[in-house]
């Protein structure tokens, strides 16, 4: 039964309410039992994928069918949102202790999960959609009872944005619905291909909506970092490492299943692409740019990692959109890897943030001592996301770059070299100044999380290297998937991949790396004992220092760079968006102040006009 | 069955006679007030299915159709008078709680209103039902002035209006006389091709206008956010759940049975949508929380103005739906506003921050209202707002569709900074002790979710309600087959 | 087993041949240079007394991180050695990509980085910040014409980029593209951090930046990193452009022309801000790669 999958979260959600008003803990907990049992109960799943299910509901006058069906692509999803969840879960145990809206969290965490699964299961327009909404709703309450103020704010954009999407989308849902008399995806893609082209694009470029929005793909990204940075912290990680990605699946949803590249196959193509697909790469390529440039110039770590997202979602929707099997298998490589690596980094923030309560980077220094473990869980996460070798994050980008390079798209290319050069800036700016560096005197005495903070991160690590080694584990869901959804599969062993033009061979990396790394230690090892002596005692040029504080270079840390990209930060879209929605409430006081000023006299002649221009009006007509 | 007159008669009863329960016990006009309307649902209920079967019509005094006045309880009939009923029956409940100064006085206008309203809806007479606006009117004149002297202003003005509406309806009754020789509505229907174009245009005009007060539709709305910011909680409920429904109720039964042609409707298309983003944008700068409110239910009534005036059959059964799940909602809002105001001492949004940890009953009543409007699935709002974007598309209507759909995100940016202002803020002012309104909101709750996950519960009255006014011949049929 | 001890003994073989031939290399750019501004200059072996006299010397540490950031950083350039073809050694470079080996560097770059960072002196901070930001400039260009590369020769691994421009010496890119060999000469000087493009080390300014708090051995493996990344890059440009070589004299003969040319291209030229820096890399570099690739891709 599918239906279970969706609604035992959804229903555990109001006991977890329940439980966590009589105890801080008993939420996380029911969380983690509830997605370790999606976990399991989904891997048993595994390789049916002739499980389907529907009902049918004439629903006040109309005949509407809700089908579920479990396929890899879908079964990919939830796997990743249960085994995330668990992560979190775990996580959260201890770190919302003093969290005032930890019965809130539970609740809401536990209905998006429901409710993603409900999306990836769903094989129609209206139950994607309704599940769509529980989870926006749901998430707006989470970014919510996140940092004071600046989350209210992020919640709202947030939420206003998806709205607006999501309406557009029910919207030629309904359309497609009246001409079909069917919501299911298969009935409206034979819809969609026999329809005209040209409205069957507008249909499915509205429909994909929602999705841009979600994904956070430039120009209605101006949600994400405010919503990421602010979020409980927590709730990051999912926020960032899966929610971002239920939008590229809806995306995948658009492009394969409602055959959106197969209507525009026969348009205007440049380099053998048609060109809205380019331009879905274009978007993607300006995405990383943007991304990369704002992530750069942040003093909150939060938002930083937040603008890395962005950046990242470019590389996955230029992979999607280019359609070639390399792009579409390397995408999905770095979605999941995304995930793993930047739940990982957003664990590890929120494990500072746990001890310090701060994100500001120059309010903290020199942590890698006190918390060596969160450290190192950090710096492999970092080490992923660069896309540095032996990691996870290098394979996915690597097999992006072939993909681009086996077709010849500079520019898109450029964007991605862009995107992972600047990374290696963007990921060491936490690094350098929250963990290394000097420690401020009122984090002396901080401790490392405690162990059930610590599992979380100790496993991602894990997994981190695992899938660097073995990238073959996630290509054999992959080539799955692109079996169901008729793409070329791409040939792989367990730690090999074979692009356009060169292989990637994984475990021969690994032990030239592990080689080199043992020749570096021998060398060291053989040299003179070194004698140890405090971070204070340095270099200094004949000054003298007297506290750790004034010692640490922290603030703007990038400042020649940003220097460059000072005028464009400050054209930035939010601040378009800003002012239409300040001329709308303009518009509308302006509106109230010449109607409705409270004179009686105009209220009466209003009523007198009314009746002499309806009448002139019905006189003429 | 019971016989349905007595919806009229005993609420007129147990009004005039308040000041003698009154003088028997202190409580008593308010647990008079309770059970007569719960008297009501009760008497609706029973007569339920017999008018799913077939309208009822009484003959009042005996007489036949043309000559007597009659009542007729169609489905829509029976459908409007469970709104206004239950509306009422709600807010008594809610009225348990609270005290006014001259209750005896309160109770009568507040039975008052629900007597006319019911009258409203169940007459089969042009100007019978003159005769329950104004009965409705001016008891609604009076209960405004019920909060203390802000409130005079806002009765004052809904006179003056109201007065105007008077005279247009008046003058439309007169020329609709003169020309055919009758007042019963069938009657009217039934010659109303045989009347001068230029006439019908007039008195059909005339009619919009006298109407289109109650409906609250745009340019003759602007007395409105005045009252409900203004009146009591009570009162601003029972205008908004009940009044406005018996004003669409009236204005439907006027443009689908008396005068059923496509220009008018077209009218009141363009009225409505016009009301419905003026509302919004309005209602999205409004920092009064009533204020607020008022203006997001004007914009309700002109959404659901356009959708019925879409007239397909699907169109009136998404805006009747509409109109209940409006009903439901909007009482919810302003009773769990009230509650909030009276806690924070304070109509301002600001002044609301906080209120979600120390205020949970109206808190969790006003987010699940606002939830409701805004559309979330699994409540009510979702499936009207599904019904009318269907509806909508159907009728090959893009603008407005687009049109309804940015208000819809309008509504969401002026609700959800409430909600967020309840629970995600600090406290900043004192709570003061305010009254327990545990049962309402639980019962109104329950109907929300009910409405949401289970609509097929109404889907049978919607479904008759929308063909008796889509088919003004079978209205005709019914009243006058006798003859 | 007697295949792992030859594997093991090629190993070390070619990371002793590339250390000391750097750092012959190292002497020599000094000797140069110091000709160039008309003093005597130290002798060319200066750099090996360096690295003995370094490793012989009672060292400070600030930690773990200061010795793994060490350690990675040494470890990251000897591993990235073995993916490059030096003369008629091929290593593994048939199997690895050229985006491999740019991307291999950048574990070095880390590791150093991470270790002089931990040492807690800002200068490093400021050096280490500049040298990220200067990458960003110098590494766009150089990626565009990999890019351009690939796509002509249809290979990525630099063994088969080297094969392609067998036969003549006119096949050479230098030759066949010389536009992109300029480009990328001028982003090795950069890559090589040596002037124009040097203001991350500034010794005047922030005391050498990323090694000032570097003593002791573990200045002497940054020398020792800091010498293969000399050969590594420079190898890469002899492959890429000057068609690799029969056997490693001739690799070594080449290598040293290029290495001769950037050091005194370098010493010709005045310091750079970082700003700047990244600014010109954009404009020109860049702008005519972009330009060279445009006319490979169509």
């Amino acid at each position: 039964m599918l239906t279970n999958y969706i609604f035992i979260p959804i229903a555990a959600a109001f006991i977890a309410y329940i439980l966590n008003k009589r105890n801080r803990k008993a939420g996380a907990v029911i969380t983690a039992l509830v997605s370790a049992y999606l976990l399991l109960s989904l891997t048993a799943l595994y390789g049916r994928w002739d499980i389907t299910q529907s009902f049918n509901l004439s629903l006040m006058g109309y005949k509407i069918d809700f089908l579920l069906a479990v396929n890899p692509l879908s079964w990919l999803f939830a796997v990743m949102t249960a085994a995330i969840s668990i992560l979190i879960a775990l996580f959260s145990i201890n770190s919302q202790e003093n969290f005032k809206f930890s019965s809130v969290f539970n609740l809401n965490f536990l209905i998006i999960i429901g409710s993603m699964i409900g999306i990836v299961f769903a094989r129609d327009f209206l139950t994607l959609f309704i599940f769509w909404e529980l989870m926006t709703w749901t998430s707006f309450y989470l970014i919510s009872a996140g940092k004071k103020k600046m989350a209210g704010r992020a919640a709202y954009r947030y939420i206003i944005l998806s709205a607006g999407a999501a309406y557009a989308f029910l919207m030629a849902a309904i359309f497609i619905f009246q001409q079909t008399g069917s919501f299911a995806f298969d009935s409206a893609a034979e819809f969609l291909v026999a329809n005209s082209p040209a409205q069957s694009i507008m249909l499915l470029l509205v429909i994909s909506l929602p999705f841009i929005v979600k994904a956070g793909i430039f120009p209605l990204h101006i949600w994400v970092k405010d919503a990421h940075g602010n979020a409980p912290k927590e709730f990051s990680p999912f926020l960032s490492g899966m929610m971002l990605k239920i939008g590229i699946y809806g995306m995948i949803v658009v492009f394969y299943q409602l055959s959106f590249f197969k209507i525009i196959e026969n348009t205007i193509a440049y380099r053998g692409l048609p060109l809205l697909s380019y331009l879905f790469a274009l978007l993607g390529a300006v995405t990383i740019i943007t991304g990369t440039i704002l992530a750069i110039r942040q003093e909150d770590m939060k938002k930083l990692v937040a603008y890395s997202s962005i950046s990242q979602m470019g590389y996955i929707i230029i992979g999607i959109a280019i359609a070639t099997p390399l792009g579409f298998s390397g995408s999905m490589l770095h979605l999941m890897n995304h995930l793993i690596f930047k739940s990982t980094i957003f664990l590890a923030l929120a494990a500072v943030i746990y001890r310090t309560g701060t994100t500001k980077m120059y309010e903290m220094g020199g942590l890698i001592f006190r918390m060596p473990l969160t450290f190192a869980a950090y710096l492999t996460a970092i080490i992923a996301l660069a896309g540095i070798p032996p990691t996870n994050g290098f394979i996915s980008k690597w097999v992006i770059y072939q993909a681009l390079i086996e077709k010849g798209y500079l520019f898109l290319a450029i964007a991605a070299f862009f995107g992972s050069i600047a990374s290696f800036m963007y990921v060491f700016k936490p690094l350098s100044t929250v963990f290394l560096g000097q420690l401020k005197p009122q984090h002396q005495n901080i401790k490392e999380v405690p162990l059930l903070m610590k599992i979380p991160m100790l496993i991602l690590i894990l997994v981190i290297v695992l899938f660097g080694v073995f990238p073959g584990i996630q290509m054999n869901i992959i080539n799955q998937i692109s079996g169901y959804l008729g793409i070329e599969t791409v040939n792989y062993t367990l730690y090999s991949i074979q692009g356009a033009n060169g292989a990637w061979n994984s475990l021969l990396i690994f032990n030239i790396f592990s080689a080199g790394f043992i020749i570096a230690l021998l060398l060291f090892s053989f040299a003179k004992k070194s004698k140890l002596v405090g971070l204070l005692d340095t270099y200094s040029s004949g000054e003298y220092i007297t506290d750790a504080e004034s010692y640490h270079y922290a603030y703007q840390y990038y400042r020649p760079f940003d220097r460059l990209f000072d005028n464009l930060a400050a054209k930035s879209l939010t601040d378009f968006y800003e002012t239409l929605t300040k001329n709308l409430v303009r518009s509308g006081e302006g509106l109230r102040r010449a109607l409705a000023a409270g004179k009686l006299q105009n209220y009466a002649l209003y009523s007198v006009l009314l009746f002499v221009i309806l009448a002139a009006v019905g006189w003429i007509i | 069955m019971v016989n349905l007159t007595l919806i009229i008669a005993i609420p007129l009863l147990m009004s005039f006679t308040m000041p003698i329960f009154k003088m028997l016990n202190q409580k008593l006009p308010k647990v008079i007030a309770l059970l007569t309307t719960a008297f009501n649902l009760l008497v609706l209920t029973a007569n339920f299915s017999q008018i799913m079967d077939s309208a009822i019509i009484i003959e009042l005094g005996g007489w036949q159709a043309p000559l007597a006045i009659n009542l007729y309880v169609g489905p829509l009939a029976l459908l409007a008078a469970f709104l206004i009923n239950g509306s009422a029956f709600i807010l008594s409940i809610y009225n348990l709680t609270q005290d006014y100064k001259f209750d005896d006085k309160f109770y009568l206008l507040f039975l008052m209103i629900t007597a006319g309203a019911s009258g409203m809806v169940m007459t089969g007479d042009l100007f019978n039902l003159f005769v329950f606006i104004e009965i409705t009117s001016i008891a609604a004149y009076s209960l405004t002035a019920f909060a203390g002297r802000d409130s005079y202003e806002a009765s004052f003005k809904y006179l003056v209006i109201g007065g105007i509406g008077s005279v247009f309806m008046l003058l439309g009754i007169g020329f609709t006389y003169s020309a055919v020789g009758s007042l019963n509505l069938a009657e009217i229907a039934a010659s109303a091709g045989l009347i001068n174009p230029l006439l019908l245009q007039i008195t059909a005009l005339l009619f919009l206008i006298g109407v289109g007060i109650e409906a609250e539709l745009f340019p003759l709305n602007f007395w409105v956010p005045d009252l409900y910011t203004e009146a009591p909680t009570a009162v601003s409920g029972i205008m908004s759940g009940a009044v406005s429904a018996a004003g669409i109720y009236a204005l439907a039964r006027i443009f689908f049975t008396l005068f059923p042609a496509q220009s008018f409707l077209n009218y009141l298309l363009y009225l409505g949508a016009i009301t419905l983003i003026l509302g919004e944008l309005i209602a999205y700068q409004q920092k009064n929380i009533k204020r607020m409110l008022a203006y997001s239910s004007l914009a309700q009534m002109g959404l659901i103005v356009a959708v019925i005036s879409l007239g397909t059959e699907g169109a009136v059964r998404a805006g009747l739906f509409q109109l209940v799940n409006h009903s439901i909602l909007k009482i919810l809002l302003f009773i769990s506003a009230g509650v909030l105001i009276s806690a924070a001492g304070s109509k301002n949004i600001d002044d609301l921050a906080g209120l979600g940890s120390k205020k949970k009953t109206a808190a969790f009543g006003f987010t699940i209202a606002a939830m409701g409007i805004l559309g979330v699935p699994f409540l009510n709002g979702f499936i009207s707002k599904f019904m009318i974007i269907s509806s909508s598309l159907n009728a090959d209507q893009f603008l407005l569709t687009v049109l309804i759909l940015l208000a819809a995100v309008i509504e969401i940016a002026y609700y959800l900074k409430v909600v967020q202002k309840l629970y995600f803020e600090d406290l900043k002012i004192e709570v003061k002790k305010t009254a327990v309104i545990t049962i309402p909101v639980v019962l109104l709750t329950l109907m929300i979710f009910g409405l949401g996950i289970y609509p097929q519960l109404i889907a049978d009255p919607l479904e008759k309600a929308a063909a008796e006014l889509i088919n003004n011949g079978s209205y005709i049929m019914t009243v006058l087959g006798g003859m | 087993m007697i295949d792992i001890i030859y594997r093991i003994g090629h190993f070390v073989l070619i990371t002793v041949f590339s250390m000391a031939l750097g750092l012959l290399f190292m002497g020599i750019a000094r000797k140069i240079v110091a000709r160039i501004q008309k003093r005597y200059g130290p002798p060319v072996y200066q750099p090996y007394l360096d690295v003995l006299k370094l490793f012989g010397k009672d060292a400070i540490t600030h930690g773990f991180i200061f010795d793994f950031g060490a350690i990675m950083a040494l470890g990251g350039v000897i591993a990235t050695l073995f993916f490059i073809p030096l003369g008629s050694w091929q290593l593994y470079s048939m199997e690895g990509t050229v985006i491999l080996v740019i991307y291999l560097l950048a574990i070095a770059s880390l590791g150093m980085a991470m270790g002089t960072v931990g040492s807690g002196n800002p200068q490093a901070s400021v050096g280490i910040s500049r040298a990220l930001m200067q990458m960003l400039g110098y590494e766009l260009p150089y990626l565009v014409i990999l890019f351009a590369l690939i796509y002509r020769y249809q290979t990525s691994s630099v063994w088969g980029l080297m094969q392609a421009q067998a036969g003549s010496f006119l096949n050479w890119n230098l030759f066949a593209y010389p536009l992109m060999a300029a480009v990328a000469f001028v982003v090795l000087i950069g890559m090589m951090g040596k002037k124009p493009f040097d203001s991350m080390i500034a010794p005047s300014e922030i005391g050498s930046g990323p090694v000032v708090e570097s003593g002791g051995k573990y200045l002497g493996m940054l020398l020792l990193q800091k010498s293969i990344t000399i050969i590594i890059e420079l190898a890469l440009y002899v492959n890429l452009f000057l068609g690799g070589a029969e056997n490693i004299l001739i690799f070594t003969f080449k290598m040293l022309i290029v290495w001769v040319l950037a050091t005194m291209f370098g010493s010709l030229f005045p310091r750079f801000r970082i700003e700047d820096g990244i600014k010109f890399f954009w404009k020109w570099p860049l702008g005519i790669a972009i330009l060279q690739a445009i006319y490979i891709i169509t």
